[in-house]
């Protein structure tokens, strides 16, 4: 796969400076791309979502290994966490490489859910192994600038029970000194397959200390959040309240008896508001996974279609994924007729406040940014990914 | 050291000492991006330069002699045919067994590479295309082939691609993957899969 890296990289270089030559670029985005016949995935930088008039430049990533689209961007870097070697690394674009810029060593290989306390400070929740039977979530801060570990540490969450004892840690979020973790547990039900128990944990610690001062059980819902490095789960509007995503379908959560739901933890607040529940799958009769703020008051799901899928054979291959727009006030909720998406979880979808922007892969092999006007309800075409694309895994913001 | 293509070579063959084997399959599992940082910044001018001499040759040589080209290929293809149709090795029917509850296995043949987790089994079968198998396998084609599964459904695997394949009722029947589709497999899944097959 390596040798086949080395051809593409040779047949891009000679092409981008036939075409473009010289090349000069200032992307605003960054799609990631799978693409077909195993060829390596490949970073899509362009200057525009609206269509193909602006410049990109497309540079091949060094495998189509599926972690390869698990990366945080951050103010010009790239970062990501090597599920083989445990080294978290830096990256920056230079020219038509992405280039290391600093590693440092941790303890563990994933990063289950993550947030930024600040612009430079990455906070990272990880599942830990067990240790004398207690389950565990490992806590990093690390300062990204100057790539140093400035704290971590072990917490013990409480309520795992001898049947669901395999924890899943879903959200985090850091407001003043409290650091706050959703949380859920679940089991094996085969060599792969488990599902989630029925209670939802919220655990409030005291972020000097890491002491454990305050848990929170739901049992409306469960599996709170998800990997976010994949699919974003939760926002903070504009009045700094933390609305969040609960996943009990089959591609998360597995215990698709509960409903997806949207929940809110208002600014200041240490708990979650018992009173506010937008219960999705009630609305709309399905599970969803993804959430994305859009402005005003106003987010975007991507939910799945049952009756169009059979089982995880052919989950992500089908094309059944729809986008609605819901308002967080009254809990209406809205259908963007964007032709269907393949793709069980992806982070594609970005918001200027006038447009929603969303990547879909559609059922003609057309892979294309749409458009929906937030104000008129109008939706229209953006710009188009080479047909070498299979899926569109990601679209980040640069700037 | 380096991985080049001769340690490679060998390490297909199963020729290589303890020491580069380990590297080969650090190399093999280095899943940073670094292996791209290695490659210094190329200067737009190189590319330039060899396209530039692409067209350079093309047009140097457009004086063509029809017939010759047409007798020619002719005779390329009659000689590459045959070679192609005589060369082709047989097809073949193996079985593999990995009894180890801990590791999995990996196997290299004329038609295909396999790696078979622990605790599995498979009777690949060209010559009457069946497959028969219990656990799960990556099967890596080094030419396209159909196979019928112990439910009788028709399994494509096309040369060059990779696909994981399993018997596991978590799937809903039986799958032959496409390495990218494990992607959208939930996480804790994925983890799992990892766990047997580092190199996914």
């Amino acid at each position: 796969m390596k040798r086949l890296l080395l051809l593409s990289f040779l047949v891009t270089v000679i092409f981008s400076c036939r075409q473009i030559s010289p090349k000069k670029i200032d992307p605003n985005f960054v799609l990631c791309l799978f693409n077909k016949d195993e060829n390596p995935s490949s970073l899509l930088f362009a200057e525009s979502l609206d269509d193909n008039e602006g410049t990109t430049l497309q540079i091949p990533l060094p495998t189509s290994r599926i972690q390869e689209r698990e990366y945080i961007y951050k103010n010009g870097f790239f970062y990501r966490l090597s599920s083989q070697t445990s080294v978290f690394s830096k990256y920056q674009l230079r020219g038509l490489s992405l280039v290391l810029i600093d590693s440092i060593p941790l303890k563990n290989r994933d990063f289950e859910t993550i947030t930024w306390k600040d612009d430079s400070n990455l906070i990272a929740a990880c599942r830990e192994n067990i240790v004398g039977g207690k389950k565990q979530a490992r806590i990093y801060q690390i300062n990204v600038e100057a790539m140093q570990i400035v704290k971590e540490n072990t917490i013990i969450l409480p309520f795992a029970t001898k049947e669901y004892g395999a924890l899943h840690v879903g959200l985090v979020d850091i407001e003043n000194d409290d650091l706050w973790l959703a949380y859920s547990y679940f089991k094996s039900t085969g060599k792969y397959s488990y599902t989630t128990s029925d209670t939802t944990y919220y655990a409030t610690i005291k972020y000097d200390s890491f002491k454990l001062t305050n848990i929170q059980k739901e049992t409306r819902s469960t599996y709170p959040g998800g990997f976010n490095i994949i699919q974003s789960y939760s926002f903070k509007n504009e009045a700094g309240d933390y609305y969040f995503m609960t996943n009990p379908g089959i591609a998360l959560g597995n215990n698709p008896n509960l409903p997806t739901a949207i929940f809110r933890k208002k600014k200041g607040q240490q708990l979650v508001d018992r009173d506010y529940m937008i219960n999705i799958s009630k609305s709309i009769g399905n599970h969803a996974y993804g959430l994305w703020y859009v402005g005003n008051g106003k987010a975007i799901i991507r939910n799945e279609q049952k009756k169009l899928y059979t089982d995880f054979s052919n989950f992500h291959a089908v094309y059944q994924f729809e986008y609605r727009l819901v308002d967080l006030k009254s809990g209406t909720i809205e259908k963007i007729p964007f032709p269907l998406d393949k793709g069980t979880q992806k982070e594609n979808v970005w918001s200027d406040k006038t447009y929603v922007y969303i990547a879909i892969d559609d059922s003609n092999d057309e892979h294309r940014v749409w458009k929906y006007n937030l104000q008129t309800r109008e939706i229209s075409k953006g710009i188009k990914l080479p047909p070498t694309t299979n899926f569109i895994v990601r679209m980040d913001y640069l700037k | 050291m380096e991985i080049n293509q001769d340690i490679l070579k060998k390490y297909a063959s199963g020729q290589c000492a303890e020491g580069d084997k380990h590297l080969v399959e650090k190399w093999l599992n280095d899943d940073s991006w670094d292996s791209i940082t290695e490659n210094k910044e190329v200067n737009e001018e190189v590319g330039a330069t060899m396209w530039d001499k692409i067209t350079l040759d093309v047009t140097q040589h457009k004086i063509i002699n029809w017939g010759k080209v047409t007798a020619a290929a002719a005779i390329v293809f009659v000689l590459g045919f045959s070679v192609f149709h005589f060369s082709q090795p047989t097809l073949d029917n193996h079985t593999f067994t990995n009894t180890s509850v801990e590791n999995s296995k990996f196997f290299t043949e004329d038609h295909y590479d396999v790696h078979l987790s622990k605790n599995s089994t498979a009777n690949i079968d060209l010559v009457n295309k069946k497959l028969a198998f219990s656990g799960d396998f990556i099967i890596k084609p080094k030419r396209d082939f159909e196979l019928l599964d112990n439910n009788h459904n028709i399994l494509v695997f096309k040369a060059g691609k990779e696909y994981f394949v399993s018997d596991s009722p978590d799937f809903g029947k039986i799958v032959a993957f496409q390495k990218s589709d494990l992607a959208f497999l939930p996480s804790n899944m994925q983890i799992k899969i990892r766990e047997q097959f580092q190199s996914i």
